[in-house]
Formats: structure tokens, C-alpha cells, sequence
């Protein structure tokens, strides 16, 4: 946490140089977004240590997902009959997803 | 001393019966099995980029050769630089992590598994939208990777292959900050026992600067390309005023400078870890190089907008300063990677080979990036072939080198298996030969004012004869390239088993079973230092 904390640190003390140095908005507003992303990985960071956990063998939800979610960004190219079809590719690869974690808490 | 379960570390056995077969493996969610797809994907979808390049070279060899349209050469020039560094280098650079940095922390799977399994096949089936618009009536994107505005709009690019394109970049890139993040919190948060933060292998630094890049730079390429998207359907008209060019390359640069070097510090790292092994010694200056990654990462965030000194919208001295500021960790880097060398009992086999190539090819990068960090060298240079051979040395000499030196390297490791060495020092051979004699006439060629994506030029330019040279050391690359398919299918069709630990390694993944089981670790030895096992030999020698 601590190392993601200073990297931010050092990133905001470039950050603070540009904008002594050049006051442009969209420049400006990309390092200190960056500064901000961050801090929020090191919050992200910030829990204790994991427990044991369980370690899931496979998962074809995932499969069906990624598929899904790229098809639902190439129905914006191909029109409109594609959103129908990879929304339900994505809704089923949800909904094994959920399946498979259901499963794994339950043998756990 | 004793010696620490897996089980205890970060997880309990595996739940699941695997899957059979190729489901087994395709759907699998064991960080191994993902980072292999990773890998695998990217090397193929490499020798596919390189072919690209190398079909570029034989246009270029003589003037007025036409093998192919301008149209084509346009749509050629995109795929191969698109290609490399969406399709090719960042999964490369992220899928070696994937499988090597749970190892390297002694954690029994990668924090999310599923997460990084929808890293892998996003960039599957991103990959797969990304090469379909190729197959379209009108082509693919011919707008080059950088697919600036307004060459890209839909006067000037019509067509859905752009679209494609652009969507495949983005599901690409979605699916590389998933798979970053779920090193980063293995990094942070499943490291093994004793493991501290200062413990780290070099390899492990250099996956987390370049992980904490991808996860701060990557989403400015997807707010780019969903806006340009957005623009293309009409939606709205972000980059359609005045300043729109500008913005959008604000954006771009602001992912596309720090790619650059999520691309090379992975490979830093590897080489750093060959330098180490190959050198019967530990490796040298290990806090200095954790603060020159920390410091030079960072340094990279801010150094974008370099891309743009020749658009005069930009503050070019503060872009300069910072870009010139890299040499400082740079030459730390180098540093250390030298000093690890002195001293030590070099074992020139074929992973330090690359590695010394690595070091000496990426100088003639890093030397020849002062010059394009320079405001008024880079007016003359710039958009010329001066360019394309200084990121050819940093990202061939640099990234490819050091990515042969790991998979020379770590292939025992992830098969199971030995490589050929007589193959890797032929190998290893060609490439070092063709990539001067590919990459070194572009720095004259650019001096002398080529422009880069030329399609043709006149015999009376005078650039003939360099331009054959440069072809021919791209044939010699392609061999090479053969030489390495030949290699890697004579290492898995006659296996010669490879031990746990077939060249003394520094590292935990050297700890266990070549290649790892499910849970990677039986029993972890301790972790004293950022060399574990080197720890264990020296007291066994003592």
C-alpha cells in the first residue's frame, strides 16, 4: 500500500511542477486524474492480508462473458440485431459466473 | 529452518475436478494455464505483426515496386504497429506476470483468477473483432496505431473495419488493466510469509511499476476510442472542433507514451533476473534499482506530450525536462545490469545471450531518444524514419531481446521441457545480425528526411541502397523468427525433461516442479532476501 501511496506522491510532485508551469486544463486534469487513480489502488490495497482461500479449477462463465461483452461493443459497428444476441450471451455468462462462485462457497 | 506449507500461505486445495482436454485448458482459471494463453496468443499474433513488417520491407525495397495498393500498405503499416503494441507486447509483458509473479511471491494463485481468465479472453475475442475488419468491403483501419484525429472520422475513414478496429482495441485494453490489476493485488496483498515489499524479485518491481502504468494511463486509450467511436456514429462531436486533433492526442499520448515502457520494464526485470542467474551472482544495486523503476515509472506519466512538440500546442520545455529526466533511473538501470555482470562467472548460454543483446541494442534506443527529446532536434527528425528506428532499437532491441532472454529462460519452467541451445545461439545469431542491419540504415534514412508510412519514393531520392539493406536484414529477422518456431516445436514433439531448477536459480519458482503443480508450492523455503534460493545454497556452503 505503501509503495502505491509514494509512486502517487511522486506523480502528484510532477502533477504540482505542470501546473505551475502550464495551466492547461485537459493536460492538468490527465496527471492529476492519475495522481487520483492512484491513491484509490492504494485504498484498494489498503485491507488486511487474505485469508486461505479456494482456488476455482476453471470457468466457462467467464468464457461466455468475455464473449458477450465483446459483442455487445461490436454491435455498435454491425447495428442493432447483435446488442439482442450478445446481451443474452452475456446475461448466461453472468449467470454461470454466479453459479460457479455459488458452488465454490458452498464446497468451501 | 523450517519450512512453510503452501496451504498455510494464501489458499486451500482446488476445489473443482479439472476439466478434460482442451475445455480444460481454454477454460481454465489456473494463473499458469492463463498466463501461458496469454503469451501463447501474443507470440502468434507476433509472428503474424512481424510478417506484416517484413511484407512493409519488401515494398520498400526498391522504388516503384507496388506489390501492394497504397491502400493496402496503409491498411499493412496499422495492423503492424497496432498489432505489436496492443495485440503483441502489452499481453506479452502482462501475461508473462500473470504466470511468473504468484510464483515469484510465493502465493498459491493470483488474486481474482476469473478476473485475469476475462483479461485473457478479452483480448481473444478482442483480437479476433480487431483482424475481422480486415475482412470487410471497405478494409481495416489504415489510420496507423495512433489513429488520430480527424484522419480517423467517417469522411475521411468510412467504413466498419475502423469501427472494428477500434472496438477490438478497446476490449483488448479492458481485458490488459483486468489482468494488471489482478497482479498488482497479488503483489500486494499474497505475498507469502517473510516476503516483504523490499523481498521482491527484481522481475516482481518490474511487474508492479508497469502494472501501476496500465492501471493509471490504459483507461485514457479507452476514453479516447469510445469518444472517436462515439464520434464516428454520430453521437456527438467531441473531436470535431477546433481543438478536437489536440484533445484526442492528449488522450492518446497520455496512454501511449507509458506503454512504452509497460512493454520494456517487464523485460528490464527478466533480463535483470538472467543477468543475476547467468552471472553466478546476486544482483546488484537492488534498491537502487527499485527506486529508479518507482522514479522512472512515474517520470513516464508526464512525459506525453513529447509526442507533440511539433504541433506547438504544447509546453515544450516541461515535456522536454521530464523526457530528458528518464536518463536519470535509466542509466541506474544500466547500471546495475552491469555491475551484476562484473565480477560474476558469465555462463554465456542462449537467455544471457539476449540479455547482452538486450543491453547493447536498447543503448542505441536510449542514446537516440535524447535526440528525439529535444525540441529542436526532434522538428528536424520527426515523422521521419529516425523515429521508427529509434523505437525499434528501444522496443526490438529492447522489449524483444528481453523477452527471448525470459522465454529462453523460463520456457523449462512453463513446459517442462528444454529449449535447443544450438537453435537459441542460431537464433539468437540472426536476429542480433538482421536487427542492425534492418533497423540501423533508418537512423540515415530519416536524417536525409524519409518520411515514415511512405508507400513509395523515387529512385532520384537517393535512398535506395539503404532501404535494400534494411530489407534484407528484415528476411534475416524472418529466418530467425523460423529458426525459433523450429526450436520450440523440437522442444515439445522430443521433450528432454527439464528439472526444477536447471540453472540455479535466485527465485521461489525455481522452489517447486517444472512446470509448477496446481497450488505451485508443496513447501516454501524461507524468504531471507530478494533471492531466496541463492540464500539457501550460500548457507549450504557455509
Amino acid at each position: 500500500m505503501r509503495v502505491v501511496l509514494a509512486w502517487a506522491a511522486l506523480n502528484a510532485g510532477l502533477a504540482l511542477l505542470l501546473t505551475l508551469w502550464w495551466q492547461d486544463t485537459l493536460s492538468n486534469a490527465l496527471l492529476w486524474s492519475a495522481v487520483a487513480g492512484a491513491v484509490l489502488l492504494a485504498a484498494v490495497a489498503w485491507r488486511p492480508r487474505e485469508r486461505a482461500r479456494a482456488l476455482p479449477e476453471s470457468s466457462v462463465g467467464v468464457v461466455l462473458l468475455a464473449i458477450g461483452i465483446t459483442g455487445l461493443g461490436v454491435s455498435v459497428a454491425v447495428g442493432e440485431w447483435e446488442v439482442y444476441l450478445a446481451a443474452l450471451v452475456t446475461a448466461v455468462g453472468v449467470a454461470t459466473v454466479a453459479r460457479e462462485l455459488a458452488e465454490q462457497r458452498r464446497r468451501r | 529452518m523450517a519450512r512453510i506449507t503452501a496451504q498455510a500461505v494464501t489458499a486451500t486445495a482446488v476445489v473443482d475436478t479439472p476439466r478434460p482436454g482442451l475445455v480444460g485448458w481454454f477454460a481454465s482459471a489456473d494463473h499458469k494455464r492463463v498466463g501461458v494463453l496469454t503469451g501463447a496468443t501474443a507470440l502468434v499474433l507476433f509472428l503474424l505483426s512481424g510478417t506484416l513488417g517484413v511484407l512493409m520491407r519488401l515494398e520498400l525495397a526498391l522504388p516503384g515496386l507496388q506489390l501492394f495498393s497504397h491502400d493496402a500498405y496503409n491498411q499493412l503499416f496499422t495492423a503492424h504497429g497496432a498489432g505489436m503494441f496492443y495485440l503483441v507486447f502489452t499481453p506479452l509483458a502482462l501475461g508473462l506476470a500473470v504466470y511468473l509473479v504468484p510464483l515469484q511471491v510465493g502465493a498459491a494463485e493470483i488474486f481474482a483468477p476469473r478476473l485475469a481468465q476475462l483479461g485473457l479472453w478479452l483480448l481473444l475475442s478482442g483480437a479476433v473483432t480487431t483482424y475481422a475488419g480486415y475482412f470487410t468491403q471497405e478494409g481495416g483501419a489504415k489510420t496507423g496505431w495512433t489513429a488520430f484525429v480527424p484522419l480517423t472520422d467517417v469522411q475521411n475513414s468510412p467504413g466498419t473495419g475502423t469501427d472494428l478496429w477500434a472496438v477490438g482495441t478497446i476490449v483488448v485494453n479492458v481485458g490488459m488493466i483486468l489482468q494488471a490489476f489482478c497482479i498488482l493485488a497479488t503483489l500486494l496483498r499474497l505475498r507469502a510469509p517473510g516476503m516483504t515489499m523490499l523481498r521482491l524479485p527484481v522481475f516482481s518491481w518490474s511487474a508492479l511499476v508497469s502494472c501501476l502504468m496500465v492501471l493509471t494511463s490504459f483507461p485514457a486509450l479507452l476514453v479516447a476510442l469510445t469518444l472517436l467511436e462515439f464520434d464516428r456514429r454520430g453521437w456527438w462531436g467531441v473531436f470535431e472542433g477546433g481543438g478536437g486533433p489536440i484533445a484526442y492526442q492528449h488522450l492518446f499520448w497520455f496512454y501511449g507514451h507509458p506503454v512504452v515502457y509497460v512493454v520494456f520494464f517487464p523485460f528490464v526485470g527478466a533480463v535483470g533476473e538472467v543477468a543475476a542467474v547467468f552471472s553466478q551472482r546476486r544482483f546488484f544495486g537492488y534498491s537502487a534499482l527499485v527506486l529508479s523503476l518507482l522514479l522512472f515509472s512515474a517520470l513516464s506519466m508526464s512525459v506525453w506530450a513529447h509526442h507533440m512538440f511539433t504541433t506547438g500546442q504544447v509546453q515544450n520545455e516541461y515535456f522536454s525536462l521530464t523526457s530528458t529526466a528518464l536518463l536519470i533511473p535509466a542509466g541506474v538501470e544500466y547500471f546495475d545490469l552491469i555491475g551484476t555482470m562484473i565480477g560474476g562467472a558469465i555462463v554465456l548460454r542462449t537467455p544471457m545471450l539476449f540479455a547482452i543483446g538486450f543491453l547493447l541494442l536498447f543503448l542505441f534506443g536510449g542514446l537516440s531518444g535524447i535526440i528525439v527529446a529535444s525540441p529542436v532536434l526532434d522538428y528536424h527528425v520527426h515523422d521521419s524514419f529516425f523515429v521508427v528506428a529509434h523505437f525499434h532499437y528501444t522496443l526490438f532491441g529492447g522489449s524483444v531481446f528481453g523477452l527471448f532472454a525470459a522465454l529462453y529462460y523460463w520456457w523449462p519452467k512453463f513446459t517442462g521441457t528444454m529449449l535447443r541451445e544450438g537453435l537459441g545461439r542460431l537464433h539468437f545469431a540472426l536476429w542480433f545480425a538482421g536487427m542492425n542491419m534492418t533497423f540501423f540504415p533508418m537512423f540515415v534514412l530519416g536524417y536525409e528526411g524519409m518520411p515514415r508510412r511512405l508507400a513509395d519514393y523515387s529512385s532520384s531520392d537517393g535512398w535506395t541502397g539503404l532501404n535494400l539493406v534494411a530489407t534484407a536484414g528484415a528476411l534475416v529477422l524472418f529466418v530467425g523468427a523460423l529458426v525459433f518456431v523450429w526450436n520450440v516445436v523440437s522442444s515439445l514433439s522430443r521433450r528432454v525433461p527439464a528439472p526444477a531448477d536447471p540453472w540455479l536459480g535466485h527465485t521461489l519458482e525455481w522452489a517447486t516442479s517444472s512446470p509448477p503443480p496446481r497450488h505451485n508450492f508443496d513447501e516454501l523455503p524461507p524468504v531471507l532476501s530478494f533471492a531466496p534460493l541463492l540464500d539457501l545454497r550460500e548457507q549450504g556452503a557455509r
